[in-house]
């Protein structure tokens, strides 16, 4: 592929299931970490390249793609052998994984901000927002351990970049206090993600991108 | 052709893939979910979507659910109907960004507006404040893109109007003020005006009118 591909993305942000799948697809790109709590996102160099300083920003040859499940998408169109999703034979098939991409993140995402930062939901009191918060992302991650009893993957036995995006939303809820210990098959298809190379090598590209961050502001 | 059937609720997001079947001109049975009486959550219901949600489309007894997943999967059937304007291509690639950003961005942050009691165990007016400063920039910036351009993707219509007003209903029925927004204001009448809007509302008041007898 001969796209000049530049990702903007924050530490543990949902832009490690965007750093992973380019890595799954063995794409060529640069990276740039924003410092959140500076404000990176909101200051004049980002807006210029995406005015609703939101990541994953990425820029394909200068021009922006946002929202995470359709650079997702879009990353399989280019890279159709990669594997970022099964192959299906039909577009009834085809519809359902993209449903999955729309329950990740106008479901799981939400729900889990609720837990981990619930004061984007509220002006008052935190306490009730994370409750309810833990009360949705219990029933998405029941649904979740369900689907895992008799397989080891979200779509059976191969790995797809839908299990990096439940991975992160999981993990995310816990960052915020939700406790998942109580869901076994959960425990052992985290590891199996926890061991995948792709994501592997996001967390190791996330940890440099962190790095050269720090030395900047050193 | 295949058979469909649509799960939906009158006044709920169901409403915009109601416009889209509309639009394309399917021919599909539809059949309500009682939300307020809690169905979505009854064995009969979860037996067709597991995670007892509306919208929901069966193909063929297939499930499709999620509302843009199924606006999708509606506009590659009948690709040349004008759902979306575009096929292929990046374009396609940002139509479906916008389709994620009205799915998660617009839609939750409306629900906190109308219904926050879905976001918090407690008082429901920090939430609802909370909506509306989240809604605030966006929706500005929105109002000024339409003052400036008829819909949402400029020149033609398509499903992303229907998804964007029913967002603004959502918004104006839990108390949030839109008058002052012209581009707003004449967008949601253009697009209450087209002829998918309409017959979703008479295909609603159908079923409704349906479950009364």
């Amino acid at each position: 592929m001969t796209h000049h591909l530049k990702l903007f993305h924050a530490y543990t942000a949902c832009t490690r299931v965007t750093l992973t799948a380019l890595e799954h697809v063995g794409a060529v790109y640069d990276d740039e970490l924003l410092d959140m709590a500076r404000g990176e996102h909101r200051a004049p160099e980002f807006l210029a390249v995406n005015s609703q300083g939101k990541v994953p920003s990425l820029l394909v040859d200068g021009a922006l793609l946002t929202e995470n499940g359709a650079i997702l998408r879009w990353l399989d169109s280019e890279y159709p052998k990669a594997g970022l999703f099964p192959r299906t034979v039909s577009d009834i098939e085809y519809a359902r994984q993209t449903g999955d991409l729309f329950w990740l993140s106008s479901g799981w995402h939400p729900y889990a901000r609720a837990v981990k930062v619930p004061s984007l939901w509220t002006t008052g009191d935190i306490a009730p927002v994370r409750e309810r918060g833990t009360q949705l992302v219990t029933g998405v991650v029941r649904q979740l351990e369900q689907r895992l009893a008799g397989q080891d993957w979200w779509y059976g036995s191969d790995w797809s970049i839908i299990d990096t995006y439940l991975w992160w939303a999981c993990v995310n809820a816990e960052i915020g206090g939700f406790d998942l210990s109580a869901f076994g098959g959960i425990a052992d298809w985290r590891a199996r993600n926890e061991a995948h190379p792709s994501l592997v090598r996001a967390l190791a590209r996330e940890q440099a991108a962190l790095q050269r961050k720090r030395s900047e502001y050193a | 052709m295949a058979e469909l059937r649509l799960y939906h609720q009158p006044g709920g997001c169901s409403r915009v893939t109601l416009a889209a079947l509309e639009h394309v001109g399917a021919a599909y049975e539809d059949r309500l979910v009682d939300l307020a009486s809690g169905e979505q959550h009854s064995a009969e219901f979860l037996a067709i979507n597991p995670r007892g949600k509306i919208p929901a489309l069966v193909v063929d007894g297939e499930l499709i659910a999620e509302n843009a997943a199924i606006l999708l999967w509606i506009h590659h059937r009948w690709p040349d109907a004008g759902l979306l304007p575009a096929s292929s291509g990046l374009d396609a690639t940002r139509q479906l960004a916008d389709l994620f950003w009205l799915s998660s961005f617009w839609h939750p942050t409306v629900r906190a507006i109308r219904m926050p009691i879905r976001w918090t165990t407690g008082a429901p007016e920090p939430v609802q404040e909370r909506g509306s400063l989240l809604l605030a920039e966006p929706l500005a910036r929105m109002d000024r893109l339409l003052c400036g351009q008829t819909w949402w993707f400029g020149e033609s219509w398509s499903i992303c109007d229907v998804y964007f007003c029913w967002i603004c209903g959502i918004a104006e029925g839990g108390g949030y003020p839109l008058e002052g927004m012209k581009g707003i204001v004449l967008h949601r009448q253009r697009t209450m005006a087209h002829p998918a809007f309409r017959q979703a509302i008479l295909r609603e008041q159908a079923a409704l009118a349906r479950g009364q007898e």
